[in-house]
This record gives structure tokens, C-alpha cells and sequence, in this order.
């Protein structure tokens, strides 16, 4: 479960990284930002939230 | 006598020609359409109608009525001045009573080209279900068809109560609808740097109120079938294995609220549509139809169900490596296909919500770009698999059309025929790697490919307009709240691409969280699997109580195969 809230933070952790690319002036700053976010909230979504599913998962067993 | 009549003929010519250059001199003619929309069914007084000094005092004459009894075959007494309402018989036709005509027709034009558009994005719900029955196992048809047909009931029903109102309560402004002037309130905070984010809207809970309102009532069914379109989707992904309890849940909670804060962040004037004019990434977040709205919000809600309820039984074997279990109909998921190009028709072309204001003339590039994409995009995938597998695979060229359709989706609206074709063709091609990737690395099961077709193809789809968008669109002089037409990278606008990727952050970040959050939460609480003797049996006896095809047997060889012989 721990691990499960833990990739839902990292999600919600990419989404305001992505954000903050609204206070950059630059395009690089702003893209470099963006990109970070997104795959930030993938790497929750898919690697750790999806890795917890996978520990428990059915054919495993 | 007759020039008598050629003169009164010039007074008319003359009253509708001076009337039809008024409206189109105005520079604020939305504005003046909604005032006579307003008014009706009367011209009203409301309206400024400035008398033409030396017009008709009196209702000017059409065709006789003793004509008129005769018949008319060739169709010139139909459709003249006896056609347009006098709001004051003693002082005849006037220019506002002209004026005011020409508004409700601009808002009739519109009201019917957005309610045919919703229809036929109704319609995608049987393409929905065909595709998903045909992909699925025989033994599970009744329910995986159900599923789909119930989305409709309890999508509408949550929609109606609360989801509407979340979405669009706040749109006021939509001037090709007649401004939907009752939809105020939304609710507003101020973020980073102190700008005002919008949330979500407050006005129109259960249509009520000021609400009742007829450019809402198109609204609310143009915006429904959109999100109908979406639940539908989570449907697939999580097919042969949902409780259908857990599923009428989860399909209200999405239409009650994931889908509706998305929605009216991208199209209700909430946060993500203001990026532009509060920090200047280009016009905000663009989706013109929905990639991202519609196809990534599903996409992201079928990912997060699809991993809470786990894999078919058979799916995987324990060394991970998962087994193929094809579908029961090939040829239901090629119609279903079908059904569901021809519903994109209102998908995209219909989003102008309207065919008469600036720019909406745009709806035959519209229409042309979703068949180019969709074409590209069953091209790419044949190939793909072609070439690779040595076959030409039937479902995958079918998800290929769906992908090329979906990742058009958001740049349909702002892109050329070249851009279109190369979206489609790369979402086709992406969409083969994207299947394989969620179903041999994520080992999330996917029966139909819901995931790869509607989420990851939906979030290209959301990342090409900052790519392709190629600055001829005008949809009024400017997109949300920005001047000017939305352009992308490749035309010169490299902060239309920032956008769109905050758009993506968003939905893996936000709407993924969400979905899983309440999904999780109905798991605890409902259970959202069912038994594994019910699965194995088919769901359509022990979930629905009855089978989807009672007259044929159903035999079974071996984990994750069907068979089915006439008796």
C-alpha cells in the first residue's frame, strides 16, 4: 500500500514540476521543465504504482 | 401596376440587402445574435432595430396566398418575406424584424449542426461496443456489450446531476450557441504567481434554474456524448474481469467528476486553457476535440482500473510472458471500426460548435484531416505488422484507424492535410509498439488496447498540435483568450508546445491519480474483480444472467481460448 501512495505522490510531484514550467522565462527552461514533469508522473504511474500491482500480481502465484 | 410591383420588389431588395450589410459591418455580431435569440420568438423591441426611412410601413407582399394553395413544385414561393415573423402588424415588416431573423438563423445554423454532430457521436457508442464484444471472448459478450451500453444510462445520469455543471458552469461566451449566457460561475483560485486558476464551474447542477436554457440544452448534449465517449473506453481495457457493480460506480464517478474537472480545465475556461494569456505558453492548452479530454482522460482511467483489477486469468504465464487471446468476431470489430470513423465525423467537425461564425467554415479542413489521419493511421499499422509478423493483422489495422483518429482528435482544428497525414501515420505505428509495451513490460492486460489507442495516442494527439499547428485557423481572431492563431513549433511558436505538455503532466499526473484514488477506494469497498470461478465460467451467467449467444455452445480447450460450434 505504502508503495501504491508513494507513486501517486511521485504523480502529483511530476504535474507541479511540469507547472512550474509556467514561471520559467526561457523555452529551455520552460520545455526542459515540462518534459521532467511528464515523465516524472510516468515513471509514478507506470514504474511505481504499476510495480506494486506486480509484486501481488495473480499469475505470480 | 407592374411598376408598382418592381418598385415595392426594390424596396424589399433594398430593406434585406441594407439588413444583411448592418449584420455583417457589426463588429460585435455574436453579441447581437444572442440578443435576438434572447427575444424570440418575437422580434423583439429589445433588439435595435433601426426602421429603414423610406422602407415598407407595411408587411411587404410574397406570393399570394391563392398561389401558394396550388402547390410548389418548383420551389420559389417557399422561403420568401411572408417567412419572416412581424413582431407589430400595424407597422409591418421593420430591419430589426429582418435583423433579428438573420441572428436566429445564424444561432439555428449552429444549434443544428451541433446537435447532428452529437448524434452522430452518439452513435460511436455502438462502434464502442462492437469493437469491445468482437475483441472479447464469446463467453463474455453479453457483459462486455452491457458495459457498454450502460455507460450511456449512467453517464448520462451523472452527467445531468453534477458533472455538466462541474465542466462548463463557467463557459459563458460561446457565441455560436448564442452565448450560453446563464453558465457564469466558476469557481476561481489564484496560483503561482498570483494568476487565477480556474477549477471548476458552478452553474447548471441538473440543468435547473437559469440553466433551463435552450443554447445549454445543445451544450449539455454535445459536451455528454463527449464524455459518454470517454467512459467507454475504460470499459475495454478492463473487459472479462469487471464486477459489473464496480463498474456502474466507477462509470458514474468519472462522468461525475474526473472527467467533468478535465473538461472544464481545457474547455470550460478553467487553469490549463488559461496558460496562455496568464503566462503566455502560446494560445493555453489546445485540444480542439479532445485527445486529451476525451480519449487521454479515458485512457488514464482504464490504465489505473486495468491495474487494480489485474490481469485475465490465463493472461500471463508465471514466468510473465503473456499468452495471446484473440477475440471472438473479427468481423464485428472491423464494423465496429466503421462505426466509429463515421462517428468521428461529429467528433471533430462538430467541435466548431457551429457552421456559421468566423472560422467555422473550417469544418470541411476539419473533416478531411480526421479521414486523412485515420487513414494514415490503418496504413501504418497494417504495415507495421505486416512486415514484422508477416501478416496483415486484422485488429491491429482497425486499432491503427481508431489511433490515427484519436491523435488527430486535438489538432484537427488547427493543422493542414500533410500534418494530419503524418500524425496519423506516426499514432498507427506508435500504437503496435505502445500495445506490446503496456502488455509485455507494464504486464497490465488490455484486452482491447484501450490503453494504447485512447491514452497514449490520445496524449500524441494533444502533443502534435504543439507540433503541427500550422497558424491558419481563425476561429474569431483568437483562442482562449489569446490573439492571433494557435501555432505550433513547426510554424514558429515554440511555447504552444509547453502547453501541451503541461496538458500531458496533467493527465498522467492528475487525472491518472484520481482515477486511481476512487477506484481503489471502490475496491476496498466493492470489490472490483470478480470470482475466479465466474471468470472462467464467462461473465455473462454469473454477472448478467444470461448469455450473449444462447444458441451456440461454448467450448473451452484451454485457459484463455473459445471455441464456438453451432449445437
Amino acid at each position: 500500500m505504502l508503495q501504491r501512495i508513494m507513486g501517486l505522490v511521485i504523480c502529483l510531484v511530476g504535474w507541479f514540476v511540469a507547472v512550474l514550467s509556467t514561471q520559467i522565462s526561457s523555452f529551455g527552461g520552460e520545455l526542459a521543465l515540462a518534459v521532467g514533469g511528464l515523465i516524472i508522473a510516468a515513471v509514478g504511474a507506470l514504474a511505481i504504482v504499476n510495480g506494486a500491482h506486480l509484486k501481488d500480481a495473480i499469475w505470480k502465484a | 401596376m407592374l411598376i408598382r410591383i418592381n418598385r415595392r420588389r426594390r424596396k424589399i431588395s433594398a430593406l434585406l440587402g441594407l439588413a444583411l450589410t448592418l449584420v455583417w459591418m457589426m463588429p460585435s455580431l455574436p453579441a447581437f445574435a444572442q440578443a435576438a435569440a434572447a427575444a424570440a420568438p418575437a422580434a423583439p423591441a429589445a433588439v435595435p432595430g433601426k426602421p429603414i426611412p423610406d422602407a415598407p410601413r407595411k408587411r411587404s407582399s410574397g406570393p399570394a396566398a391563392d398561389d401558394l394553395a396550388k402547390g410548389d413544385p418548383s420551389g420559389t414561393l417557399t422561403g420568401t418575406v411572408n417567412d419572416i415573423p412581424v413582431s407589430n402588424s400595424n407597422t409591418g415588416l421593420t430591419l430589426a424584424d429582418v435583423v433579428n431573423q438573420v441572428g436566429q438563423n445564424r444561432i439555428a445554423c449552429n444549434f443544428i449542426w451541433t446537435l447532428i454532430t452529437g448524434y452522430l457521436v452518439m452513435f460511436m457508442q455502438a462502434g464502442f461496443a462492437a469493437v469491445e464484444t468482437g475483441l472479447c471472448r464469446a463467453k463474455n459478450a453479453n457483459h462486455t456489450f452491457m458495459m457498454n451500453f450502460m455507460v450511456y444510462g449512467w453517464g448520462l445520469f451523472a452527467y445531468w446531476i453534477m458533472g455538466f455543471a462541474l465542466q462548463q458552469g463557467g463557459s459563458t461566451g460561446t457565441a455560436t450557441l448564442g452565448g450560453l449566457s446563464p453558465l457564469t460561475t466558476e469557481f476561481t483560485v489564484h496560483f503561482l504567481g498570483g494568476k487565477p486558476w480556474g477549477l471548476f464551474g458552478e452553474r447548471g447542477f441538473f440543468l435547473s434554474g437559469t440553466t433551463y436554457d435552450v443554447g445549454v440544452m445543445v451544450m449539455f448534449l454535445f459536451q455528454m456524448v463527449f464524455m459518454d465517449t470517454a467512459a467507454t473506453i475504460v470499459t475495454g481495457a478492463a473487459a472479462e474481469r469487471w464486477k459489473f457493480a464496480a463498474f456502474s460506480v466507477s462509470t458514474f464517478f468519472l462522468a461525475a467528476i474526473v472527467y467533468p474537472l478535465y473538461g472544464n480545465w481545457a474547455w470550460g475556461g478553467g487553469w490549463t486553457s488559461s496558460l496562455g494569456a496568464n503566462y503566455g505558453l502560446g494560445h493555453g492548452y489546445c485540444d480542439f476535440a479532445g485527445s486529451g479530454v476525451v480519449h487521454a482522460v479515458g485512457g488514464m482511467s482504464a490504465l489505473a482500473v486495468s491495474m487494480i483489477i489485474g490481469p485475465r486469468i490465463g493472461k500471463y504465464n508465471k514466468d510473465g510472458t503473456p499468452n495471446p487471446m484473440p477475440g471472438h468476431d473479427m468481423t464485428m470489430v472491423l464494423i465496429g471500426c466503421f462505426i466509429l470513423a463515421f462517428g468521428w465525423f461529429g467528433f471533430n467537425p462538430g467541435s466548431t460548435l457551429g457552421a456559421s461564425a468566423n472560422g467555422d467554415l473550417r469544418i470541411g479542413s476539419i473533416a478531411v484531416n480526421t479521414m486523412l489521419a485515420g487513414c494514415t493511421g490503418s496504413i501504418a499499422a497494417l504495415l507495421y505488422m505486416w512486415i514484422r509478423f508477416g501478416k496483415p493483422d486484422a485488429s491491429m489495422a482497425g486499432n491503427g484507424l481508431l489511433a490515427g483518429l484519436v491523435a488527430i482528435t486535438a489538432p484537427s482544428g488547427f493543422v493542414n492535410t500533410v500534418g494530419a497525414a503524418i500524425i496519423g501515420f506516426f499514432a498507427g505505428m506508435l500504437v503496435c509498439l505502445s500495445v506490446e509495451f503496456v502488455e509485455r513490460v507494464l504486464k497490465v492486460d488490455d484486452p482491447v488496447g484501450a490503453i494504447s489507442v485512447h491514452g497514449t495516442r490520445g496524449l500524441w494527439g494533444v502533443i502534435s498540435v504543439g507540433l503541427f499547428a500550422d497558424g491558419t485557423s481563425n476561429y474569431g481572431g483568437s483562442w482562449n483568450g489569446v490573439n492571433g492563431s494557435v501555432t505550433g513549433l513547426f510554424y514558429g511558436d515554440p511555447k504552444q508546445l509547453v502547453a501541451q505538455l503541461v496538458g500531458c503532466a496533467t493527465l498522467v499526473g492528475v487525472v491518472f491519480t484520481l482515477a486511481y484514488v476512487f477506484n481503489w477506494i471502490v475496491d476496498v469497498i466493492v470489490g472490483q474483480r470478480v470470482g475466479a470461478a465466474s471468470e472462467l465460467e464467462g461473465l455473462d451467467l454469473p454477472e448478467m444472467g444470461a448469455l450473449g449467444y444462447p444458441e451456440f455452445q461454448l467450448v473451452t480447450p484451454g485457459l484463455g481460448r473459445s471455441v464456438e460450434t453451432a449445437d
